[in-house]
């Protein structure tokens, strides 16, 4: 049965390093402008209690992904693994991708005059590696799980602050802030 | 609005949509007889120019020009591709029109080409339709766009019509004063409507409704009072530069979708 990855963000785990976006943007030779993977904060009014809360957030391999409807040059697909691929070889610069995803993921790099994203390290997965954020993060805060296994399903599917689940259905899961015990406030 | 990286755009939207305004009020005015042959051979050519213009500059804003016919291959999911395809064809089916070989087939080709520059229009605006930009995922774009033609094209006709036979053609003259003030309507309902999703500078949208609508509206107004030829050129002038001002303003102020907002 095919896999259909998707990535876990763990906001539980997550303090904010950059390492993720760092290690991609240096594994793949990045333009200065081009981050496939953001560090984001939740904002508190989204929050139960005041808390810090960096979100790491890359592609989310949408099954409906609004990227893909956008291209004119069809240089975006659905791989047999969930993961939404994209043809440099065929992207012609147009830049639509860049304005139709909701989430920004697409980037233009001016110096290949194309658009680039995260592809899920798909060729490293290939040969049994680990994406690069995910082999970074110095906390396990990224994952990477098959949602065709039912023990994935617990997993939230969105986060306050984020686009509404129905624009494009990202697969992206997340395990939630948790709770803590402010002794400070409580006094 | 300090963005300018989308202006082959500004230009291509703006020529095309005025290209398509003039073409379907020159096949209107020639169905009935009401301008001669050698004042629509001239429009018709300035038509065929115009998207040629327009169609030329849209692909200077590819990063990838030579690679540009690609953008046909997702005919069956883009709306861009779908764009590209309708307006295509309205260029052909105006070439096919303003060629003078070809007069016998003036009434179809005329006829292909008003359908494909409308639908045209109705592709355009659906190009911009996306959700991920709230201010446009709206019925907006089209407003906007249809507006442009419905402006500038009938004003284009009326000033050449002029030119070449000496006579106001009060009907598009009227067409466009109607389309300016519902665009002035339309353009303070949109920054108002849509004031969160934008970063929509007040000088600017004041600069372009003065200029490319309001001015306008007053002068063709004195103009039914006091038929003037020379002014028609004033006004057009006005007109395609608030157009242009205001596609500016479309593309430079629209926001994504926010994440994580505050």
């Amino acid at each position: 049965m095919a896999k259909r990855y998707a990535f876990l963000v763990d906001t539980s785990l997550c303090i904010g390093c950059n390492a993720c976006e760092n290690a991609c943007k240096n594994f793949y030779q990045q333009e200065a402008s081009v981050h496939w993977r953001k560090v984001y904060y939740m904002q508190e009014k989204d929050l139960a209690q005041p808390l810090r809360a960096p979100v790491s957030l890359a592609c989310n391999h949408c099954d409906d992904p609004a990227c893909l409807k956008a291209c004119p040059a069809s240089a975006y697909r659905k791989d047999e693994n969930g993961l939404v691929r994209h043809d440099n070889d065929r992207c012609i610069g147009c830049k639509l991708c860049t304005m139709a995803c909701p989430y920004n993921v697409p980037c233009y790099d001016k110096e290949l005059g194309k658009v680039t994203k995260c592809e899920m390290c798909a060729d490293r997965m290939a040969q049994g590696e680990e994406p690069v954020c995910v082999a970074s993060c110095p906390m396990g805060a990224i994952r990477v799980i098959d949602l065709n296994d039912p023990a994935n399903a617990q997993y939230a599917d969105n986060l306050a602050g984020l686009p509404p689940r129905d624009m494009t259905q990202p697969s992206t899961r997340f395990i939630l802030p948790l709770e803590q015990k402010q002794d400070w406030r409580d006094k | 609005m300090t963005d300018f990286s989308e202006l082959p755009l500004v230009f291509f939207t703006t020529l095309s949509q005025m290209a398509v305004g003039a073409f379907v009020v020159l096949y209107l005015l020639r169905k009935n007889d009401h301008i001669q042959e050698m004042a629509a051979d001239r429009i018709a050519v300035i038509v065929v120019v115009l998207m040629a213009l327009a169609m030329g500059g849209a692909s200077t804003h590819l990063g990838d020009p030579v690679g540009g016919w690609r953008a046909l291959l997702g005919l069956e999911h883009s709306w861009l591709s779908r764009e590209i395809f309708v307006m295509s064809g309205f260029l052909g089916l105006a070439f096919l029109y303003a060629l003078p070989q070809l007069k016998s087939f003036r009434s179809l080709a005329g006829l292909l080409g008003v359908v494909f520059g409308v639908v045209g229009i109705v592709v355009t605006a659906m190009v911009y339709t996306l959700p991920a930009r709230p201010a446009w995922n709206s019925p907006y774009p089209l407003l906007f766009f249809a507006l442009t033609a419905l402006s500038a094209g009938p004003l284009l006709v009326s000033y050449i019509v002029h030119e070449q036979e000496g006579t106001i053609c009060q009907a598009a003259l009227k067409l466009t004063s109607f389309a300016l003030i519902a665009g002035f309507i339309v353009s303070v309902l949109y920054a108002s409507q849509q004031s969160a999703n934008l970063a929509m500078p007040a000088g600017w949208l004041a600069l372009r409704c003065l200029i490319g609508q309001l001015l306008p509206a007053a002068l063709l107004y004195k103009l039914t009072q006091q038929p003037a030829g020379r002014n028609l050129l004033m006004i057009l002038v006005l007109v395609v530069l608030g157009e242009l001002l205001g596609r500016q303003l479309f593309y430079g102020s629209v926001l994504a979708y926010p994440l994580f907002p505050f």
